[in-house]
């Protein structure tokens, strides 16, 4: 085997008292897929910056072939042929692609006549790789996986041999990943370029990488050959002893709920506008009995972002209504946590009690400083599983996995009557996830009514008990969660279905009775 | 075996001590504290060289001419009660995120309604009439305020701007009140009746420092503690941090908005009833010393903390007031002082800055 293009010794990074990285070792071959795998929190994008000057290690090296280098910032690093593509692009959403590419560039000369050329030699990259976009239209009309591409383009313009890329599938659609996979591929074969990536989906690693290197709270666990490995082996190796807990699905039918009383009821909701200039979301009718949980399943875009809104009391619908049996009960778990469910710069402890310190009287001591608390503090992060398991740590020092545990851990343990949880496991690990999955469940059990509103389907058809599909804003069928109505639901998701299924009629006359 | 090498993990990586922790964040806070203050200085120092004074004996004379009499250290404490209870204010609304730069208005609207008030009822008995005038300035304080807030609150109006033009129209009004209102009769100056005795502040004995100084000392720990340990401060703060988290979790984000106005403008307000009351027995145009601006870069100096407000405010005041013994001395404009503790409190925001990249604390 060849001798390793880059190597990283012994890297060690500390963040107060939290270490991201203890004493790493890694090394990237020439023409290789190398998958970083890890839970969140395990240090991988840590590592990938260390690479790319982006952060300076504590301790450890990093050579690239025989010589040792120590990046001053990530100029360095490019000029050394690595380029890195980060999970949020850096493009400016006004410009387009060439302007976005010159802007780093010390070029001399017109800058026209330069930026005609960069366009030019964009054109040919693209038509080379067979990229299919073109540098002279704005980054804002283009679609996340164009925007990756013209981040990979960037790459290939410096002719960068390695380049690291930070969970690069986590905002493409399906047939996108497909793309990125072929090109991926087709830059190692032809061009012996290397290519490092995190990720934390399992099936991503077996399909397209050739060594994957698995972190663990900081540290490494091994690194493997790809081939033959099995999914088992890999979740085995990235959770350690913490089995993934899939509970099998509690096997309830419709009928079995109390149907007459549905704790959530939503009646022809239209509200928000869409793109187009129609509502957002178009005579929406749903119910949701006690014990009962139900998915709304559907492509990005479709309306469920405004059902979340209108469901979370952010925005006022234009006509219908929402009703809630009980308004004082409601948990709920917000898509984007950082801007509706947690305040990053306090505490654990202190986000736990934001309800509590909505509410209580305003001159009073504050529900945090109230004897027994900080006792009941320490024994919900550990019933929640957060780590570091101390109250006073600020969230922003947590990573995205724990963050969501936070806010799991304040909205469940009021044991509510009603769970609205929207994207519950994005970005997070296989162990978090199942963490959450479970909750739900659990929550369910409890007789509590649940709405998750989830881009990932197979977590749908996974906790609940039917699957509502929308699609552009309307409700279009209502299945019962089981794989033989997959098809039906794919077809629905992708605007297949007509609107009125068999199923859909039967759910009508289960609302009308 | 594995459950036990992932407990040991936990451990070893994450219980640094807290108390070590601790320590060396006050470490730093002082570290910044001490740097920026030696580059302010040379700063000043440069400043003063190309402006062509000698940078050591202006220095000798500013420190000399606070400490050497007492009518200056005298004037340093009256001044610094306004200032203090204006910055008091402004930390608070500060930690909402709501910039509020109109506490000279405050001041000065709470001065008018407390002139008002003490000129009205002069045969009260001061126990009945000097807690009337005070709480006179307070509300008139808050309800200037309050323009700004429910302007903010309910049409998301930028607070910054509107608290400056209220600013401009808060000294028209006062020059309004003085000249025709509230003018004193027959009086050749533009200025109102003198206080009762009754609505006068009492003093310390044989000075002029008046019992407005224990109003702003208390102050200073009821608004830390309310800021930091009552629930209503927490929601100041917390709609500070992430009004839309605040929103989801049931904070009426609006009342709080509008209540952090009114407190501050308050506060404000009563600094200027506390002045009129205590020191100029009066009101009269520009009885303010610039104390709303000063109150800011007192509020941003102390980092928005009430109790490091208490002490900086005497400070700022101190270098403020001899800046006025510099110029009789030297004649160097007394301008000058404000223009180093900007150039202070400048150093002091990028000191912030650069520690909450390099060590990422604070």
């Amino acid at each position: 085997m060849a001798i390793p293009l880059v190597t990283l010794t012994q890297i060690t990074k500390r963040y107060g008292p939290v270490t991201a990285n203890c004493e790493v070792d890694f090394d990237l071959r020439p023409g290789e897929i190398h998958a970083l795998l890890g839970e969140n929190g395990s240090g991988k994008t840590t590592l990938m910056s260390i690479l790319y000057g982006l952060t300076r290690p504590d301790s450890g090296e990093i050579r690239l072939g025989d010589v040792v280098h120590k990046w001053r910032s990530p100029q360095d690093a490019i000029a050394n042929g690595i380029a890195m593509i980060p999970q949020q692009f850096r493009l400016v959403p006004s410009l387009t692609a060439a302007e976005n590419l010159i802007m780093g560039l010390k070029l001399r000369g017109r800058y026209g006549d330069r930026l005609r050329e960069v366009e030019n030699r964009l054109n040919e990259l693209s038509s080379q790789y067979g990229l299919k976009v073109d540098p002279s239209v704005r980054i804002e009309s283009l679609s996340m996986g164009e925007r990756q591409r013209i981040e990979i383009l960037r790459a290939l313009y410096h002719n960068s041999r390695i380049i690291l890329m930070d969970e690069p599938t986590s905002v493409l659609t399906p047939p996108e990943v497909e793309n990125l996979y072929v090109l991926l591929s087709e830059m190692i074969e032809r061009e012996q370029r290397s290519i490092v990536l995190t990720t934390h989906k399992i099936r991503e690693v077996l399909a397209i990488s050739h060594r994957v290197t698995v972190l663990r709270r900081g540290r490494k666990i091994d690194t493997v050959d790809a081939q033959g490995l099995t999914p088992s082996t890999l979740v085995e190796m990235m959770i350690g002893a913490r089995r993934v807990a899939t509970r099998s699905k509690r096997d309830q039918r419709r009928e079995d709920f109390d149907i007459k009383n549905p704790l959530i009821e939503i009646c022809s909701l239209v509200a928000g506008k869409a793109a187009s200039g129609l509502s957002a979301i178009n005579d929406v009718c749903l119910n949701v009995c006690s014990g009962e949980i139900l998915g709304i399943a559907g492509i990005e875009g479709n309306g469920q972002s405004e059902l979340e809104a209108v469901l979370a009391g952010l925005l006022e619908p234009t006509s219908g209504h929402v009703n809630f049996a009980d308004n004082e009960s409601i948990a709920y778990i917000p898509s984007d946590r950082n801007r509706h469910g947690v305040i990053p710069s306090f505490t654990v402890a202190e986000n736990l009690l934001l309800r509590q310190l909505a509410t209580a009287p305003g001159l009073g001591k504050a529900p945090i400083y109230q004897s027994g608390v900080s006792k009941r503090m320490q024994e919900l992060v550990e019933r929640y599983e957060i780590y570091p398991s101390d109250p006073s740590m600020r969230i922003r020092q947590l990573s995205g996995g724990n963050a969501q545990k936070v806010l799991l851990a304040r909205e469940l343990s009021r044991r509510p009557r009603i769970v609205l949880a929207a994207q519950p496991t994005l970005g997070l690990d296989v162990a978090a996830a199942s963490f959450v999955r479970n909750q739900l469940l659990e929550q369910a059990e409890a007789g509590a009514a649940i709405i998750v509103i989830s881009s990932d389907l197979d977590e749908l058809m996974g906790i609940c008990d039917s699957v509502a599909v929308m699609y552009a804003g309307e409700i279009c069928g209502v299945w019962p969660a089981q794989s033989e109505h997959l098809p039906a639901i794919g077809a629905a998701m992708a605007g297949l279905q007509p609107c009125i299924s068999a199923d859909l009629s039967e759910e009508v006359d289960r609302e009308t009775k | 075996m594995k459950q036990n090498e992932s407990t040991a993990n936990r451990g070893d990586v994450t219980e640094t001590p807290k108390m070590a922790n601790k320590l060396r964040n006050i470490g730093i806070g002082f570290l910044r504290v001490f740097l920026s203050i030696l580059l302010g200085l040379i700063t000043g120092v440069v400043l003063l060289l190309v402006f062509g004074y000698e940078p050591i004996p202006v220095m000798i004379e500013l420190v000399r001419s606070i400490v050497n009499s007492r009518v200056s250290l005298i004037d340093t404490v009256l001044q610094a009660i306004p200032i203090l209870l204006i910055s008091l204010g402004v930390c608070l609304s500060y930690h909402g995120k709501l910039w509020n730069i109109g506490g000279e208005g405050q001041f000065y609207i709470g001065a008018v309604t407390a002139t008002t008030v003490a000129l009205s009822f002069p045969d009260l008995s001061g126990w009945i009439l000097l807690p009337v005038i005070l709480i006179a300035g307070f509300v008139g304080g808050a309800t200037w305020s309050c323009i700004a807030g429910a302007l903010r609150a309910y049409r998301n109006a930028n607070e910054t701007v509107v608290t400056l033009m209220l600013n401009s129209i808060a000294t028209f009004i006062v020059g309004f009140a003085v000249r025709v209102p509230l003018r004193e009769v027959g009086s050749p100056v533009e200025q109102t009746a003198r206080l009762s005795s009754t609505g006068q502040l009492p003093r310390f004995a044989g000075s002029r420092i008046h019992i407005g100084l224990i109003v702003a000392l208390v102050l200073v720990p009821v608004v830390h503690y309310f800021l930091f340990r009552t629930s209503a401060g927490y929601r100041i703060r917390m709609v500070g941090e992430k009004p839309e988290v605040s929103k989801a979790a049931g904070v009426p984000t609006r009342k709080v908005i509008l209540m952090t106005f009114l407190i501050s403008g308050g506060l404000a307000g009563l600094g200027g009833a506390v002045h009129v009351s205590g020191v100029t027995h009066r009101l009269l145009l520009g009885i303010s010393n610039r104390f709303g601006s000063t109150a800011i870069l007192v509020a941003l100096m102390a980092r928005r903390n009430p109790l490091l407000a208490g002490v900086i405010a005497f400070v700022f005041t101190a270098l403020t007031v001899g800046g006025e013994g510099i110029q009789v001395a030297f004649g160097i404009p007394s301008d000058f002082i404000q223009v180093f503790l900007g150039i202070l409190l400048l150093f002091v925001l990028a000191a912030d800055e650069f520690l909450k990249r390099r060590w990422e604390i604070l």
